[in-house]
């Protein structure tokens, strides 16, 4: 263990968990003497969001490029890898919370809990990508987890909502044990769960065999529950359309991301070697391509826009999980063949790729989430196909902002979407494996067609007759304009994001406390 | 030595084997205890003495009970039983196969002693790093100090996880205001 | 008595509780199980601890157990609320699996 074991600084450098812990903790009071709840602890979850972006932010800022601060003896690394998901993390949080603040005060369940708990999976998720320890990131893990359990079944009255909880809890603590059971194999076979220390068990050819294979796959297939890659994504369709719309944007999108953010870590850092990624980067090219296939045809089928959307984040899981496939082809086969002699080029241009979907699609999925949300009215439940007819006559605004979220999932050019596919696929064709990207580009064609159906019933349909509209609150409206913002700047501009991609991909594996 | 072992071992793996069998969820219960049981007598063979205190504790005491009201609150006069799918069945009976199948052969495969036995004081940079007191010590008195120093960060998040169970169950469990 | 015999236990108990996850019908023994699978990862993680003779893997169950106990009440609530609607804890009436 470098240095000793905990130092007051160390609080500093735990910095934006610990303030979104500590804020968490305060929004619970002041439900107990507010008049009516959630009236005061809402907003001030929102602020302390708001305020912790700030901080990731200044962190970033001023953070040294050529090293990253650690903490209790190297458990917790706050780089610039961590801090670029902490920023997907909380815009995903904020956002969710927007279209919350407009839908919970409809079903009367308002309080501010349902913040405090957004703010405590905010914070799971910064130690699930901090971690340096397998035991660090499986309990940030499970902080992420459990908060979402209890957000799923949120709406108690309502039985979809509750079943989502279910579903969601049984799959989801059955995947924690095969991940566990995965984590067990891996200390067995390297004899730590630190994983510079698991590093140097691969390095020192101890470890290995087959034991450490089997941890290996276990690991993936706990981690394929964790982002609903097939074929473990059933919970995925019936949870996301069960749960609260805010909480469905929330999970699909930074739920994901923090484990892919995690399976990055652990691979990188923990168990790079070339004989660990014979097993696995097979399975996730398989997990990869089954999920875009199945994924994108499945939602071909889909009449309730939120199901779709759920069967089209499989699909995106799909072509993120491309981007893990090109970081471990650079140490087997096609991608050392390609890449020979050009240093971590490979690896930094797919761990960027992931970086910039997981951003991009943070926003284009909450803000398809938050379309869906504003349509809800007293007669519309708003999550048919059928719904959105005639929208770009009603509220053309709406729809406007409906297309470009649906023309970034689809990944037209100018939209953000398009910048992160581009960067996925550009990634496995590196590393000399097009037919992977010759599949995502179809299915990204095949869904072209699913979220067309929706374009298509906003701009050719007429609206039904007499069908009173739900007002569409001020927050709800800046949680769509914020979102459809940002889509079509990094669409327009990418390159300032690229470049801050980039430099948290540098990060991911910092030779300095790599040793 | 060994026939303790044996002993504990086909306890576990009969009582965990009428958890899942038995049609009455209560009954399932009382095995799941029996496990658990188990399960701690095979901890203190292996000198883990705290954690299986422990498992005592928080497994037969707390979850356990947790299990038994819940089970009192909802669903005395429910049947158990299997699920009627053929399909779920033979798949279930395949994967459970291939799982203990891959173990085995992993065990062949590394031959265990590939499982290195580390040098004393475990791997340079494991979170109980060199200079750590190892097993010899009085096991209460060794995890009691490791947990508060090495493993510091792991334990204030594991009270930030009980914080959010116990808000979380609140939130879903009472009743309507 | 050898690793080997604490791993084989292991996975017997491990492969037992999946059975039980995907096979029993109703939502709390389905929970039961999960409850063996974990306690199959802790008696692994417990022997190899003995094995590498440090204490990482008894720290390991130590924060296994108490991840098991908030689940548990996570999870008990939530079959409160279900209960509280649908009267039932079946899984094959909740629909909890469609594959």
């Amino acid at each position: 263990m470098p240095g000793p074991v905990f130092q007051p600084a160390d609080l500093l450098t735990l910095g934006p968990g610990l303030a979104l812990i500590i804020g968490a903790i305060l929004v619970l009071i002041p439900d107990l003497w507010a008049r009516r709840r959630g009236a005061v602890s809402a907003p001030l979850a929102l602020l302390f969001a708001v305020a912790t972006l700030a901080l990731v932010v200044g962190i970033w800022v001023r953070s040294d490029p050529g090293a990253a601060p650690t903490a209790f003896g190297g458990s917790f690394v706050l780089d610039r890898f961590a801090l670029f998901f902490d920023v997907v993390f909380l815009i995903s949080a904020i956002l969710a919370m927007g279209i919350s603040l407009h839908l919970l005060p409809q079903d009367d369940a308002q309080t501010g809990e349902y913040y405090a708990l957004i703010l405590f999976a905010t914070a799971g998720m910064m130690f699930m990508t901090s971690g340096l320890d397998l035991l660090v990131i499986w309990l940030g893990l499970e902080l992420m987890t459990l908060s979402s359990y209890v957000l799923c079944g949120y709406l108690r009255t309502s039985r979809r909502s509750s079943e989502a909880a279910l579903k969601y809890f049984l799959l989801g603590a059955f995947s924690t044990g095969i991940l566990l059971y995965g984590m067990s194999l891996i200390y067995g076979a390297t004899g730590s769960t630190y994983l510079p220390a698991i590093r140097g068990a691969l390095d020192a050819g101890t470890a290995g065999g087959g034991l450490f294979s089997l941890g290996v796959v276990l690991l993936i297939a706990g981690f394929g529950f964790k982002v609903a890659a097939v074929p473990f994504h059933q919970w995925a369709p019936d949870v996301y359309e069960g749960a609260p719309t805010g909480i469905t944007a929330f999970i699909s999108t930074a739920g994901k991301a923090a484990a892919l953010a995690a399976m990055l870590r652990i691979f990188a850092v923990g168990l790079w070697g070339s004989q660990v990624a014979a097993v696995w980067v097979p399975l996730v090219v398989v997990l990869a391509a089954a999920s875009m296939i199945l994924g994108n045809v499945t939602a071909l089928l889909q009449t309730n826009v939120k199901r779709m959307l759920a069967y089209s984040s499989i699909g995106h899981v799909g072509y993120i999980l491309m981007g893990l496939v090109a970081v471990g082809s650079q140490l087997t086969g096609s991608g050392a063949r390609a890449m020979a002699g050009r240093g971590d080029d490979l690896f930094r241009f797919g761990v960027a790729s992931i970086l910039i979907y997981a951003l991009v699609y943070t926003f284009t999925n909450v803000g398809a989430f938050a379309v869906v949300a504003a349509l809800r009215g007293r007669a519309l439940a708003g999550e048919n196909v059928e719904d959105f007819a005639g929208l770009a006559h009603r509220r053309p605004l709406l729809a406007l902002a409906m297309l470009v979220f649906l023309l970034s999932l689809a990944g037209i050019p100018a939209t953000a979407g398009f910048i992160g596919k581009w960067y996925l696929f550009g990634a496995v064709i590196r590393a000399d494996m097009a037919w992977l990207a010759v599949i995502g580009v179809v299915m990204s064609v095949v869904s072209a067609y699913y979220y067309l159906r929706v374009v298509v019933a906003m701009y050719m349909r007429p609206a039904p007759e007499g069908e009173e509209q739900a007002p569409v609150s001020s927050v709800l409206t800046a949680t769509v304009a914020m979102a459809m913002g940002f889509i079509l700047l990094i669409g327009v501009f990418p390159q300032p994001f690229l470049d801050l991609a980039s430099q948290g991909a540098a990060h991911l594996r910092l030779p300095s406390w790599l040793g | 030595m060994p026939l303790i072992f044996y002993m504990l071992a086909l306890v576990a793996v009969v009582s965990a084997l009428m958890v899942v069998t038995r049609p009455n969820a209560v009954h399932s219960a009382m095995w799941l205890v029996l496990t658990f049981f188990a399960v701690a007598g095979l901890y203190i063979l292996q000198g883990a003495e705290y954690i299986a205190a422990v498992q005592v504790l928080v497994y037969a005491g707390g979850i356990m009970v947790l299990f038994l009201f819940v089970i009192m609150l909802v669903n005395l006069e429910q049947v158990d039983g299997f699920v009627r799918s053929r399909m779920r069945l033979s798949g279930a009976v395949v994967l459970a196969g291939l799982m203990l199948v891959s173990v085995g052969a992993a065990f062949r495969l590394a031959g265990v002693t590939q499982v290195v036995p580390l040098p004393d004081g475990g791997l340079p940079g494991s979170l109980a790093g060199p200079g750590e007191p190892s097993l010899a010590a009085g096991n209460l008195e060794v995890v009691g100090t490791i947990l508060l120093t090495s493993y510091l960060l792991p334990f204030e998040l594991v009270s930030v996880v009980l914080l959010v169970a116990v808000v979380g169950a609140i939130v879903l469990a009472r009743r309507e205001a | 008595m050898p690793l080997v015999s604490y791993i084989s236990l292991s996975a017997v108990l491990f492969v037992i509780g999946v059975m039980g996850v995907l096979l029993k019908r109703n939502v709390l023994t389905i929970f039961m199980s999960i409850e063996l699978m974990l306690n199959a990862v802790n008696v692994a993680l417990a022997a190899f601890a003995r094995h590498h003779g440090g204490l990482d893997g008894q720290i390991f169950v130590f924060f296994v157990m108490a991840v098991a106990a908030a689940e548990a009440a996570v999870g008990l609530a939530i079959f409160i609320a279900i209960f509280r609607l649908k009267q039932t804890t079946d899984v094959t009436e909740i629909n909890l699996m469609r594959w």
